[in-house]
Formats: C-alpha cells, sequence, structure tokens
C-alpha cells in the first residue's frame, strides 16, 4: 500500500531529472550575459530536459499508443531544437548582434 | 523557369512521410482526421518545398542501404551522440549554476571537408548538441561555432576534431 512499482519509481526519476534540467534552462536566461550564451542554455538543457520528461511521462501512460507518441516527440524535440538554435545563431549573427566576451566587464543589456 | 518549379518527388516524399506521422501521432482513422491530416501534410511540403532546391546532391539512401557497416557506424554515432547531449546539458547546467558564472564565450571558425550536405547537416547538428558549441553558421570554407569556453572550443580543434572522424565514419569517408 502506497509503495512505488518499479515503473513508477523509474518515471519519477526521469521527471526530477527533466525538470532539474528545464530549472537550469530558465536559470541560464536570467544569468546568461548575451544572446548567443542563452542559446547554449535553451538548446542544450531544453532539450535534455524535455527528452527526460517526455521519456519519464511515456513510462506513465499505460496505454501503449500514447507512450509510442510520446517517444516520437522525443526523436522530433531532438532533431529540431538544434535546428531552431542553429536558426536563431545564424539570424542573430546576420543582425549583427555582439557577442559577449569574458573581459568586458557588462553585459550588453548591462546585466552582469 | 522550370528550375524555379518546385521539385515533385523530394515534395512528395516529404509529404508523405508527414502523413505517416500525423497518422502515428493522431492514431485516428476516420475520414475526418486522414482528410486532415492529407491537407495539412500536404501544404507544408508544398509551402517549404522551395527548400529541397538548395540540397545539390540526393540523399544518399541507396548508398546507406547498400552499406551494411555503415548502419553499425550509425547507431554507434546515435548512442554516442545521445550521451553527449546529456554530458552538454550536465556541463551547461554546472556552469549556469556555479556562483561566479565561469563562461568565457568566443567565436571559432572551423574548417570541414565533408563530402555530402547531409554529413555537414549531421556535423553541424553534432556540435551543436555536444558540450559548449553552437554552431552558428556554415559556408563553403566550414562553420562558424560559438564556444562557451575556451575547452569547449578546443576540443573541436581546427577541423571538427573527433566528432567530424565520427561523422565521416557514418558516410563512408576515408578518416584522415
Amino acid at each position: 500500500m502506497g509503495a512505488f512499482t518499479l515503473t513508477e519509481g523509474f518515471a519519477v526519476l526521469l521527471l526530477a531529472g527533466g525538470l532539474f534540467f528545464i530549472l537550469a534552462a530558465v536559470i541560464g536566461i536570467l544569468r546568461l550575459p548575451d544572446f548567443f550564451t542563452r542559446l547554449h542554455a535553451m538548446g542544450k538543457c531544453d532539450t535534455a530536459g524535455l527528452s527526460l520528461s517526455l521519456l519519464g511521462l511515456a513510462l506513465l501512460a499505460g496505454d501503449p499508443a500514447v507512450t509510442v507518441k510520446l517517444v516520437l516527440v522525443v526523436v522530433l524535440v531532438a532533431l529540431a531544437n538544434p535546428t531552431a538554435t542553429h536558426a536563431l545563431a545564424r539570424a542573430a549573427l546576420r543582425a549583427g548582434v555582439k557577442v559577449w566576451r569574458a573581459d568586458e566587464p557588462v553585459g550588453p543589456a548591462g546585466e552582469r | 523557369m522550370s528550375d524555379e518549379r518546385r521539385p515533385v518527388l523530394p515534395v512528395a516524399v516529404a509529404a508523405g512521410l508527414l502523413f505517416g506521422f500525423w497518422i502515428a501521432l493522431s492514431g485516428k482513422l476516420d475520414a475526418f482526421h486522414l482528410s486532415l491530416g492529407l491537407i495539412t501534410a500536404a501544404a507544408v511540403a508544398l509551402a517549404t518545398g522551395k527548400l529541397y532546391r538548395a540540397a545539390p546532391r540526393p540523399m544518399p539512401a541507396a548508398e546507406f542501404a547498400r552499406a551494411p557497416l555503415r548502419w553499425r557506424h550509425f547507431l554507434t554515432y546515435a548512442v554516442w551522440l545521445v550521451w553527449q547531449i546529456f554530458r552538454s546539458a550536465i556541463q551547461v547546467a554546472k556552469l549556469i549554476l556555479h556562483p561566479r558564472l565561469p563562461i568565457a564565450p568566443r567565436m571559432v571558425r572551423i574548417a570541414d571537408d565533408l563530402p555530402h550536405p547531409v554529413a555537414r547537416l549531421t556535423l553541424a547538428h553534432s556540435i551543436t548538441l555536444t558540450p559548449g558549441t553552437v554552431t552558428v553558421d556554415c559556408d563553403d570554407e566550414g562553420m562558424v561555432v560559438h564556444a562557451i569556453d575556451p575547452e569547449s572550443a578546443g576540443s573541436l580543434g581546427a577541423d571538427g576534431g573527433p566528432m567530424a572522424d565520427r561523422v565521416r565514419a557514418v558516410f563512408g569517408a576515408r578518416a584522415r
């Protein structure tokens, strides 16, 4: 009574891991100094966080059709996220967004 | 004028794949949902059709099927890449949560001599998904990569380093 099944235990671990990375991505957006470094936070932590969360949910889904759908969405995210990251980075470079360097004391929007 | 037209075969293949993906995700096989999916898939394939004209050479699918060894390389590569994605997320999360935010970003240029546009795409995506680097631009001479710290920039070397070698192996090109 009240005990986790093994599947639920794994699902909770995956969801917790996913939430950790999504939280890290959000903190990264707030803390990092410029557009390009923020892309690192979104492009990497988000891919990992979303994948882990969705895999956790896939374990809990029960209905195999839902599990297959969630796994397909993970594949889509893994392909779409670097594509979107690259498209944003390229557009920023072409638009002349400045690349922040560590020897500048203040970020482009005056933060840090 | 004829080269301005959308390539018919790639658009049809894209529409078919999109429609298959639609059916897999919707799971509904009644006339309403199927026709909705067909219209959506066709519209998306037509709207993005001019992108396929940019690919100068055909996809190496036939070549792939004839060379079973490369499938093994591809699977090894896929597993390695998933592992890299998590290493990468952990590394960025560490930097973000570090009290001093120890980043030293820079742009670096790497040369690549990959034989095929899909191979270059694979390398560019792999760079974006591995620790500390995001591919920003890609031209005839190589790629522009934003690295979040010097070690990340160093791991790529001047020509993509070990990652480019892995992509070369998947696409059957000789290692340097």
